[in-house]
């Protein structure tokens, strides 16, 4: 069982490494945002990030090929997007700093789109810095990345006392001699340097919520920033490895499952404190139960209004009245299953006969040819003037079986009209099994002028007519014909034409 | 203040001579969505038709911004010609915004050009109900030449429409095309020897896909040239692609479209559709993944890291680059490309 629960598939070993990876560091860094109060600051130094990848790829760099390029134009707009952070906090908070951070973030949003309406990239690759690519990470991005955020969290410890006064308490920090600004510049470029690699990893959403989410829970159970680092630590690791097996094991995708999970641990770690915090145990149960009334009364009504599902029947003849022909073509393929049902659907198919397109025209062809029955065949024959030869075919195949001798008439001299030998010799093959034996002195003619189409009409011949043996040539089929023709009759029960006696 | 006046007025001045000139001239202005559709309405309409296209042929044509001069564009256009299919459909948002009422949809000035084209990948009923990304069918026809052929006789019947005085015009420039057309299919030797209607003989055995027996059998095997023959070696080779963009185009050379990356596109597959990818790459010893340009790589570039297949980076419009700037050249590049990288 243990065994069980611990197993992993082999292949998401890396996407659970560079999970864990993010955990390290942003769950520190996360302690940090937040203190500031600058919880969007890593959507906007993303963004940032994006821009100069795109202002790259604009000016002529290819995305995956000139990684390097690419990678140094994203990191030099970000250590810029830095430098606006660094130099924008001000000490009164006139402004606040997170109203600079959305105007950032909001600017660099519309830039990048407006960059991308030029470029060959469009708006996938806003998908793709939202979305991310944890399933595809290869092992060396891994182990890259882990080695830099390894350097740049060895840099945060060692000069741990400057970066943590500046970001709990600047105005303490600045009177005891500490540098703010030139600290603030090398925090947002530390900062800046993790969040371009993370969110070519992991996607905005992920990375956010490696940086909050953790931070955000940990505080409400929590007051010592080492109690908080360490709970962060823990949850986000074991967040992480369920949200990579539940993935494999449900097929849902993986960076948006883990996000839900952690908004899942968040909720609980609310509820655990709620709990913890209240002075009287029996209000606070109450007050929770009245909650998840609440939310169920909510989520039952959003299933109630759902959209009933139309009958079957219903649906399908709503299609062939569709405007778009695919649902017309649709419509008439799902037919099969209501034959004994025709009367309701059978004037809809006749008027598609008639339709603009000649794949639904050929569609309800093949229905009423289907059905067999001789009322059928007249509206079948009026499409034999058809400007589709796909659907004049379907027609041919679908009289076949039905028509008479005297629709057969009418295809033989329809036959007389036309140039191309193919169609020609088809239209006589069906007159000929619907009992016409005018056709055979007409497809004697197609093999007499020879070429690609007389072994075709041969074949029509013999399809439907008991041969005497050695009539390959013309001439002899040509004799025979002028000698046997009064004397010629057609078997009953197969159709085929023969000589008696 | 007069050289302002004289600024505001200069540019004005050309406006009205612009649109002076093009009334001169008479021509029917059509405006296209993408730009194949451009391509194969310029080559029937010559020099009675000036078309351009709204969508930049390096991008996703599912995707497309609305710009204000793409309106402007359309304010006075004769003929919008869309590809239609749930493919181009923020052209909606450009004919609502353009104001002209003639090619509003159901006027004659606006076409749908794949009427008539077999729609390969209908929704059956239990997809419909669950919903597809491509609700009517698999809309990337073009990339088959024989759907090209019923997108040009489309496009020639509606500007004989809208120009009845030209329609023998018309006409006739579309059957140069299609004849030019056919002769790169098939060759130009093949379509002469089987006479007056060869192209169309041609054509349906191509669609019923019994053209290599047939031809085999007439004996006129040898005659094949065009792309048909230049596409030999993709006859039954296994490709990966990212989306199912090459169905019609793998349908007519015979490729084989093993598997996709990323079935929604953007949308991350389930992890063990990625292992099953691999799987299959390796035990199936496909050696070529198509991945549309403006796709990320990522995903092809995993399957490759892990499995030694090569990734061919495709186009999908004329025009995305300089070297696919004519719907012939597309499919030779196509063809061209896959066939290189299997080698």
């Amino acid at each position: 069982m243990i065994e069980e629960i611990f197993s992993f598939p082999s292949t998401m070993l890396w996407p659970l490494a560079a999970c864990l990876v993010l955990t390290g560091i942003h769950v520190y860094l996360g302690v940090h945002v937040i203190a500031r109060k600058v919880i969007f600051v890593d959507l906007a130094l993303a963004q940032i990030a994006a821009l100069g990848t795109v202002t790259g790829v604009l000016l002529g760099y290819e995305a995956g090929k000139d990684v390097t390029a690419l990678y140094i134009y994203s990191l030099a707009f970000t250590f810029f997007g830095a430098f606006i952070f660094s130099v924008t906090r001000m000490r009164g908070e006139k402004v606040p700093h997170e109203a600079i951070i959305g105007i950032v973030y909001a600017v660099t949003f519309a830039a990048t789109i407006l960059v991308l309406s030029k470029s060959a990239l469009g708006p996938q690759e806003l998908d793709h810095i939202i979305k991310g690519d944890l399933l595809w990470v290869q092992s060396h991005v891994v182990i890259k990345t882990a080695l830099i955020y390894a350097a740049v969290g060895l840099f945060h410890f060692i000069f741990r006392k400057k970066f943590l006064a500046i970001s709990f308490d600047a105005h303490d920090a600045s009177s005891n001699g500490v540098n703010v600004r030139l600290w603030d510049l090398l925090f947002y470029m530390s900062f800046g340097f993790v969040i371009t690699s993370s969110v070519a990893i992991a996607g905005v959403f992920l990375v956010f919520s490696y940086l909050v989410i953790p931070s955000v829970a940990a505080m409400l159970v929590a007051e010592r920033i080492s109690t908080r680092l360490a709970l962060g630590w823990t949850g986000s690791a074991i967040i992480s490895f369920i949200g990579v097996k539940l993935s494999w094991i449900t097929g849902l995708p993986t960076s948006p499952l883990i996000v839900v999970l952690f908004a899942g641990a968040l909720l609980l770690t609310g509820i655990f404190r709620y709990m913890r915090s209240a002075q009287r145990k029996v209000v606070a149960v109450r007050n929770m139960a009245g909650a998840v009334l609440v939310v169920g009364i909510f989520l039952g009504g959003v299933f109630f209004f759902r959209n009933p599902e139309e009958d079957a029947l219903t649906h399908t003849l709503h299609l062939l009245a569709s405007p778009l022909s695919t649902d017309r073509q649709a419509g008439l393929s799902d037919l099969k299953s209501y034959r004994n049902r025709d009367s309701l659907w059978l004037p809809s198919v006749i008027r598609l006969l008639h339709d603009q397109d000649a794949a639904v025209r050929i569609g309800a062809v093949n229905v009423l040819g289907d059905l067999k029955s001789k009322s059928a065949v007249q509206p079948l024959m009026g499409l034999l003037d058809d400007g589709s030869d796909e659907v004049v075919l379907a027609v041919l195949h679908a009289v076949q079986p039905i028509g008479d001798s005297s629709d057969a008439s009418t295809l033989v001299a329809r036959a007389g009209k036309i140039d191309d030998r193919e169609m020609k010799t088809e239209f006589l093959r069906a007159a000929l099994r619907m009992g016409d034996p005018a056709a055979i002195p007409e497809l004697i003619g197609v093999v007499a002028d020879g070429g690609v189409f007389a072994a075709d009409a041969l074949d029509a011949i013999k399809g439907s007519v008991r041969l005497p043996s050695g009539m390959e040539t013309p001439a002899r089929l040509k004799r025979w014909w002028a000698a046997n023709r009064g004397r010629i009759r057609r078997e009953a029960s197969t159709g085929i034409f023969y000589l008696p006696g | 203040m007069r050289i302002r006046s004289l600024l505001v007025l200069l540019p004005l001045a050309a406006l009205c001579a612009a649109t002076a000139a093009q009334a001169g001239e008479g021509k029917l202005k059509v405006v296209t969505t993408l730009n194949y559709l451009r391509y194969v309405a310029q080559e029937i309409g010559g020099d009675r038709v000036t078309a351009e296209a709204l969508a930049n042929p390096k991008q996703d044509p599912h995707y497309v911004t609305p710009t204000p001069a793409m309106n402007q564009l359309t304010s006075d256009a004769d003929l919008f010609i869309e590809n239609g299919l749930s493919l181009d459909i923020w052209a909606k948002n450009v004919l609502d915004a353009s104001g002209n009422p003639a090619i509003q949809p159901g006027n004659p000035g606006h076409l749908i050009a794949t009427v008539n084209v077999p729609v390969k990948e209908l929704p059956t009923e239990v997809s419909r109900a669950w919903g597809d990304i491509h609700p009517q069918g698999n809309p990337h026809i073009w990339l088959d030449p024989l759907n090209v052929r019923i997108v040009a006789k489309n496009i020639a019947e509606r500007l004989a429409k809208l120009d009845p005085e030209h329609a023998q015009y018309y006409q006739s420039r579309y059957e140069q095309y299609r004849n030019r057309l056919d002769a790169a299919l098939f060759g130009e030797e093949l379509v002469k020897a089987l006479g007056k209607s060869g192209g169309d003989v041609l054509v349906r055995k191509a669609v019923n896909g019994e053209l290599t027996d047939w031809l085999k059998l007439r004996g006129l095997d040898g005659k094949l040239g065009g792309w048909m023959k230049e596409a030999a070696p993709l006859n039954g080779m296994k490709v990966i692609s990212y989306h199912k963009t090459y169905v019609y185009f793998a349908d007519r050379f015979g490729l084989q479209l093993a598997g996709e990356l990323e079935e929604k596109p953007g949308i991350p597959p389930p992890p063990q559709h990625r292992d099953a990818v691999v799987e299959q790459v390796k035990r199936d010893g496909i050696r070529v993944i198509l991945n549309d340009n403006f796709y990320s790589r990522d995903a092809a570039d995993y399957i490759a890291g892990k499995t030694g297949a090569k990734v061919v980076v495709t186009y999908l419009d004329v025009g995305a680059t300089p070297e696919v700037d004519t719907y012939e050249k597309l499919i030779t590049f196509l063809i061209q490309s896959i066939a290189q990288a299997a080698r």
